[in-house]
């Protein structure tokens, strides 16, 4: 049998609608470490979700969240043409009122200043219990770090902040953490990529 | 037992070194007459002790330091007890300051080398306000908090004790990096300092008494600790109880002494040697009642580091 490694080094797209690099494997093998098949989960900050994408093709129930209105129609086409379902919201995060069982997010949170992500968290405690956030090691010069103040947080040269404080800002808010780290020697970056899931009861 | 200073501390390092089982020191549960929990942070606190008190490290010391040198995780880590699968910030930090300790009476590179790999395993897991994860999973190769866990899981006061296996290693090695942890971790004790339990807010004392906070220290025991002593140096372990944990007491005794408040020092070290003369192996309970008796609420153990803490205090008067 192929394993899924196999199939994505050979064709690089996953069902030939989505790109998949080695930072799409190590965030969705990080992903399946906490979630469950009966979970509710969304992805916020979602762009067109092509892990999400594996994860519905899988069975899971996901939501994709993201406040453009292109990338989640292009999410739509993509998952309606090879009969994959899921559930699609173009909305600000911070106007989400349902409930999840997980929310996670990749490249967002290094995005707001800290008083910011302390909203975000803040926010995300109220439509779930479980985070799994991943964010980029912006110390690491070799990371160009975002910019542009004008852009939506996560999308382009969006402007970066620092990210010392976001476990202690997360720890505020849940239970219990887990802070891994994924090399950039195993993802093909230049820069490491943090991961941090916390709970709350 | 009606020993004199000479036989207290004698005996309590016979117990101390008899509480070497397989390479680690252990806990005598009195009741159940064996040896219980072997414990690598606990065989750390022998490293140290022995290597600062001796002119010659015992040999079961140096044999109790190599199974510690096979036994530390690739990523400078240590487990507490045998649970193999996750490693304790706080322990490693104990281990570090005992290896350091040993390097600096024997010269033996390999021991400066584990302390330097449990350094870096320790700064790894501190975060921005100077404070450390406490806990490191090796199945999910990830740092683990628990707000609800406690003072060994949560982010927590005990590990400003880090503070001296830092410090030593900077005199040691010169390297920056421990200072700036030890720095970091002293203005996270100055928040977060809290001496509601004896135990663990003598750690954060003792971490604050390595940096030079002695005034802090002082203030702190003065306003907090000297008014739970009761006059014939019984001091629960916390406000209240109707026991004491042993270590906690003694650990208050050696910084009532190190800041100048001798009186109540050599009152908590006349309780402590009531306790010693309540069991004939030269150790002393982990917790005790009022009266130096054994309290049976939580279990029936003497440990290693409240005896070792015990040989420190009557040492300390020693020296004057």
């Amino acid at each position: 049998m192929r394993s899924w490694r196999d199939f994505l080094m050979k064709n690089k797209k996953y069902d030939g609608v989505y790109e998949w690099a080695p930072t799409s494997e190590a965030f969705y093998r990080t992903i399946k470490k906490f979630i469950k098949k009966e979970d509710n989960i969304l992805e916020f900050g979602s762009s067109t979700g092509h892990i999400s994408y594996r994860l519905a093709r899988e069975g899971y129930n996901v939501t994709l969240l993201d406040i453009r209105r292109e990338p989640i129609e292009i999410a739509k086409n993509n998952f309606k043409k090879n009969n994959v379902r899921a559930n699609f919201i173009c909305a600000d995060i911070f106007d989400c009122t349902n409930r999840y069982d997980i929310a996670w997010n990749s490249g967002l949170i290094q995005c707001y200043d800290d008083d910011d992500k302390d909203k975000l968290i803040n926010k995300l405690t109220g439509i779930t219990n479980r985070v799994l956030l991943f964010y980029p090691d912006v110390e690491n010069p070799k990371k160009k770090r975002g910019t542009n103040e004008n852009e939506v947080p996560g999308v382009g040269d969006a402007k970066e902040y620092n990210i010392k404080r976001i476990p202690e800002i997360i720890y505020a808010c849940f239970d219990e953490i887990y802070h891994g780290i994924l090399e950039k020697e195993k993802i093909g970056l230049e820069y490491d990529m943090y991961w941090i899931y916390a709970w709350k009861k | 037992m009606n020993a004199k200073k000479y036989d207290r501390i004698k005996l309590a390092e016979d117990f101390l070194l008899t509480s070497l089982k397989d390479g680690l020191a252990h806990s005598y549960d009195v009741e159940k007459n064996c040896w219980v929990k072997p414990y690598p942070e606990a065989t750390g606190y022998l490293l140290s002790y022995f290597s600062e008190h001796f002119e010659d490290v015992p040999s079961q010391i140096l044999y109790v330091a190599n199974r510690l040198c096979r036994i530390q995780h690739k990523t400078g880590g240590y487990t507490s007890f045998d649970d193999n699968r996750y490693l304790f910030t706080f322990d490693t930090a104990q281990i570090m300051h005992g290896f350091a300790s040993l390097y600096e009476k024997t010269d033996e590179e390999k021991y400066l080398d584990v302390a330097k790999k449990c350094a870096e395993f320790i700064i790894k897991m501190q975060i921005d306000n100077g404070g450390m994860f406490p806990i490191y999973d090796t199945t999910l190769n990830a740092k683990y908090v628990n707000k609800n866990g406690g003072w060994g899981r949560c982010f927590s006061h005990i590990q400003v004790k880090n503070i001296e296996g830092l410090l030593l290693l900077y005199e040691l090695t010169n390297d920056s990096r421990y200072m700036e942890s030890a720095v970091r971790l002293r203005d996270y004790g100055k928040k977060h300092c809290d001496l509601t339990f004896t135990h663990p807010g003598a750690y954060c004392l003792e971490g604050m008494l390595a940096i030079s906070e002695k005034d802090f220290v002082y203030n702190k025991l003065k306003d907090e600790i000297v008014p739970i002593i009761q006059p014939y140096g019984f001091s629960p372990y916390s406000k209240g109880l109707s026991y004491a944990y042993v270590s906690g007491s003694v650990q208050m005794g050696i910084l009532l002494y190190k800041v100048g408040l001798k009186k109540y020092a050599n009152s908590i070290l006349g309780w402590a040697r009531k306790v010693q003369s309540n069991h004939n192996s030269g150790g002393l309970f982990q917790y005790a009642n009022a009266d130096g008796s054994l309290n049976h609420d939580i279990h029936t153990e003497i440990n290693s580091w409240g005896t070792k803490y015990y040989a420190q205090l009557e040492r300390l008067f020693d020296e004057k």
